[in-house]
């Protein structure tokens, strides 16, 4: 759960019990659009099947290897030192867990 | 044969994704409605109930209404926040995902509630204005909870997002039809708003308990982290320990002083019966789930 989702459950139980007051309903209404911003997102962790891996390697891959969020959240790649190493800086600069630098991949890759 | 693609769920919920304006005014809405919530709400009714306590101590009647008028100042805090946040946040939706799907409805209501509540300030509202401002927050709440079901497919998410929403929409349903039926005029009583009122209460206790089936997962044994489990074990231990303790604890206290376990007794049953006169069933009964959940979210939140 995302934090966000946890404030959004918070404003929506105090204001909830009774709206008598008009700030009271505008606190629920923005607690439950908090708790629409938490979104599961299915990623790839591990090699893509055969039939939809790429043959040539594009901006996102260095190497032929996945970017800095996919190597070092499947657990068995490497370490995140190493993948920053290796993807030198280009492809997703600071934040491993960024969502914006992971919405910019290639096609086949976006799930 | 095409292979299962093995995945795995990330969360996109981080606070830390919105802008810096969002994040602060979000935490502060909800740290200024918690402090507006005890000090206006409950310690006001608290201090209604002192009477014949207040005519032996003097401190009691300029303490009480300090705390109450700190929690007006902060009911009119809320209010502006309030406004603040929803603004950068239908800004905000709109940024990312234009003017499509529930947005076409959600974004124009918005918009609607926050002029209606500043019209209302100017020309106070009458039947029909409040009865429009509930139907519009209630057209709202459905699409936003649409959203929400659409986009969590477990079972406990959507068990926990219906039952608030029908617990809400029935407080609403109640308030839309009273005021419509007083609007008219007639005499005769409006259908089904008592049952709505009632079992809309009753469901939004059943909600804030689901919300611990929902999202309590951080105090679950069944994790492979080990760092996790110790915590929930911690939490655990702890909860039944306290909780095993209130169970006998009249019975210790009788044994060790039966005096001071009278007027524990006492000040127990005057804060529970304030806690549901105050606070309504609907906050009183899952008092300890919510306390807990509290726990939970502060411990765990990422």
């Amino acid at each position: 759960m995302g934090r966000l989702a946890g404030y959004g459950l918070g404003l929506m139980f105090i204001a909830g019990y009774a709206l008598l007051y008009s700030n009271l309903t505008l606190m629920v209404v923005l607690g439950a659009m908090l708790l629409t911003m938490d979104r599961h997102r299915r990623d790839a962790t591990d090699s893509a099947p055969a039939t939809n891996a790429p043959m040539i390697s594009t901006p996102g891959f260095i190497g032929g290897r996945t970017y800095l969020t996919d190597l070092c959240t499947t657990g068995n790649r490497m370490n995140e030192p190493t993948a920053r190493r290796l993807i030198s800086g280009r492809a997703i600069s600071g934040n491993a867990d960024a969502p914006s630098g992971f919405g910019r991949l290639p096609g086949p890759f976006l799930l | 044969m095409i292979a299962t693609n093995p995945t795995i769920d990330r969360i996109t919920g981080k606070i830390s994704d919105q802008s810096l304006l969002f994040q602060y005014t979000v935490k502060l809405v909800l740290i200024v409605s918690f402090s507006e919530l005890i000090l206006y709400r409950l310690v006001s009714r608290l201090g209604m109930h002192l009477s014949k306590l207040a005519q032996a101590h003097e401190w009691i009647i300029p303490t009480f209404t300090a705390l109450t008028q700190i929690g007006q100042w902060l009911l009119n805090v809320v209010a502006i926040l309030l406004f603040l946040a929803l603004g950068v946040g239908v800004v905000s939706r709109m940024a990312g995902r234009g003017f499509v799907g529930t947005n076409m409805i959600v974004v124009p209501c918005v918009a609607l509630l926050l002029l209606l509540t500043v019209g209302f300030l100017l020309i106070p509202p009458a039947f029909l204005g409040s009865a429009i401002y509930n139907f519009v927050a209630l057209v709202a709440l459905i699409c936003l909870m649409v959203e929400y079901l659409s986009t969590h497919t477990e079972w406990s998410h959507r068990a926990m997002g219906i039952t608030y929403l029908l617990g809400i929409g029935g407080w609403l349903y109640y308030q839309i039809v009273s005021t419509i039926y007083g609007f008219i005029g007639t005499v005769a009583a409006p259908p089904f708003v008592y049952e709505a009122h009632r079992g809309g209460e009753g469901l939004l206790v059943l909600s804030s308990i689901l919300v611990m089936w929902a999202y309590g997962r951080g105090v679950s044994f069944r994790t492979r982290n080990q760092r996790q489990r110790r915590r929930a074990i911690w939490f655990w231990a702890t909860a039944g320990s306290v909780f095993t303790l209130m169970l006998f604890l009249d019975y210790l206290l009788n044994r060790y002083d039966p005096g001071m376990a009278t007027n524990i007794r006492k000040a127990a049953d005057g804060i529970g019966w304030i806690f549901q006169f105050g606070m309504g069933y609907t906050f009183f009964l899952p008092f300890a789930l919510l306390h807990d959940g509290l726990v939970v979210l502060v411990i765990h939140g990422h």
